[in-house]
């Protein structure tokens, strides 16, 4: 998922960048003014927890592996200004420490994984808790932002020239479906089981 | 504080790793822009790029071991997305041969497509894992504040690699008791259960941390021992390098 450098063309990287430095710049300026005191080793050990967790592959199917995102559940917890920028720290520091994922492809990346991923799962969340099922919400929400991000970046792959967007989008797609599911379930009972613990440190709008 | 995995080869005093992080960040960047802006074609480029990486691999006293392990990382990502190119891309066939009914022809344009990707992806992974490891994370986090990189962004970065220890250290404890007291495979109810303790035990800790930071005058600025002044040898490196792929430019021609 985390996209390297030199697999995106100049026409693909270019717009990403735009988008998710102006969606950046957004975030940071609206979550600065919302930030409580508590708020900053929140977002910290969030960041720290997506690190880990995205660290951890768990095979797939026949080879293909896949790791959960994190994203709508920071999304969820924390806001969807707030991780936005956890996102765009966690993507930043995998790509200078671990080298997953590359410098000029971080606009692509953080377009997929900190963007998509997260406002992608929050609106859909939003929208369905309307209907007072609040699990089904978030493992639908959960889902949908990581179909989402799987799908951008195929698309983005497609774009480029360097793969067949159809072959891709399929793989992508395959692998994520299940990925999502997984990402779902246990996005949910977390959410859940911080909702009985601590529901001081879930985001209220 | 450093970490045995992240920062394994930080604390080495080597010449790159004691240039100014500053410098490092915009050379390395410089590089890694040269690279991509490359065209496929020109071969010769990549090996003299690959030269002056592992010359200064070689001045960063970094075994060549851990940069092959570091890019191994995107392999997997090659592989899945670009593989298929030769096969799908038409164009010059250059091989081509039948299992079972079923035709395959490599062209040479696909090739060409999947070796660009993957050199330039090694190369600038290469890049990444030389200025990773010659640098403390402290110093890459006071770099980037000085490159105007906003500051909430280095506060949760800051935070969050503080807190990896922590995480770790949880993380340790509930393996042994979970060890200690279960033989079944986890059920994914009980997973995620772990996990939302891991996480909860992590941010209560964390909160702790943070509160007494607070309370010794922590205001969000990172300080950190070194003084940065950007001395001459660090202008020098810099001038090398940029005249170095310059002229590696000028030599094979074009940008593409």
């Amino acid at each position: 998922m985390h996209i390297p450098d030199g697999f995106l063309a100049a026409k693909v990287l270019i717009p990403a960048w735009v988008v998710s430095a102006g969606t950046l710049a957004y975030s940071i300026k609206k979550a600065t003014v919302a930030l409580k005191e508590r708020a900053i080793p929140l977002m910290g050990v969030t960041a720290a927890f997506v690190f880990i967790v995205q660290l951890a592959d768990f095979p797939v199917f026949a080879g293909t592996s896949g790791h959960l995102l994190g994203g709508a559940l920071t999304a969820i917890l924390l806001g969807p200004y707030a991780a936005v920028i956890v996102l765009t720290c966690v993507l930043l520091a995998q790509s200078f420490i671990l080298q997953d994922g590359g410098i000029t492809a971080l606009g692509a990346n953080i377009l997929n994984i900190g963007i998509l991923n997260t406002i992608g799962a929050y609106i859909p969340y939003r929208l369905l808790c309307v209907t007072k099922k609040q699990a089904l919400a978030i493992f639908t929400s959960t889902c949908f932002s990581v179909i989402l991000a799987a799908t951008a970046c195929a698309a983005e792959l497609g774009f480029s020239g360097v793969s067949p967007f159809k072959i891709t989008l399929t793989a992508m797609l395959f692998t994520h479906m299940l990925t999502g599911i997984i990402e779902g379930i246990i996005t949910v009972l977390i959410i859940s089981f911080l909702r009985r613990i601590r529901p001081d440190i879930i985001y209220k709008t | 504080m450093e970490h045995y995995y992240f920062d394994e080869y930080s604390r080495n005093q080597s010449i790159i790793s004691r240039l100014d992080p500053r410098i490092k960040i915009i050379t390395f960047l410089a590089f890694i822009f040269f690279i991509i802006f490359t065209s496929a074609q020109n071969i010769y480029s990549f090996a003299y790029y690959g030269l002056i990486l592992i010359m200064l691999t070689i001045f960063a006293k970094i075994p060549f071991l851990f940069i092959l392990k570091r890019i191994l990382t995107i392999i997997p990502f090659a592989i899945m997305v670009a593989i298929f190119m030769p096969f799908l891309k038409g164009g010059t066939p250059i091989a081509r041969w039948r299992i079972a009914q079923i035709h395959f022809t490599i062209s040479r344009e696909g090739v060409l497509i999947f070796w660009n990707c993957f050199i330039k992806a090694v190369l600038s992974a290469s890049c990444l894992a030389i200025l990773g490891s010659t640098t403390k994370f402290a110093d890459l986090l006071k770099g980037l504040i000085d490159l105007k990189m906003p500051k909430i962004i280095i506060m949760v970065l800051s935070f969050m690699y503080r807190y990896i220890f922590l995480a770790e250290d949880q993380m340790m404890k509930i393996k042994y008791a979970v060890a200690a007291r279960s033989c079944a495979r986890p059920k994914i109810r009980a997973f995620s259960g772990r996990l939302s303790v891991f996480f909860i035990h992590v941010y209560e800790k964390a909160e702790m941390v943070y509160i007494a930071m607070c309370a010794r005058g922590f205001t969000g600025d990172i300080k950190t021992l070194d003084a940065f002044r950007i001395k001459p040898q660090d202008i020098a490196f810099m001038l090398i390098i940029i005249a170095l792929l310059t002229f590696i430019k000028s030599l094979t021609g074009g940008y593409g």
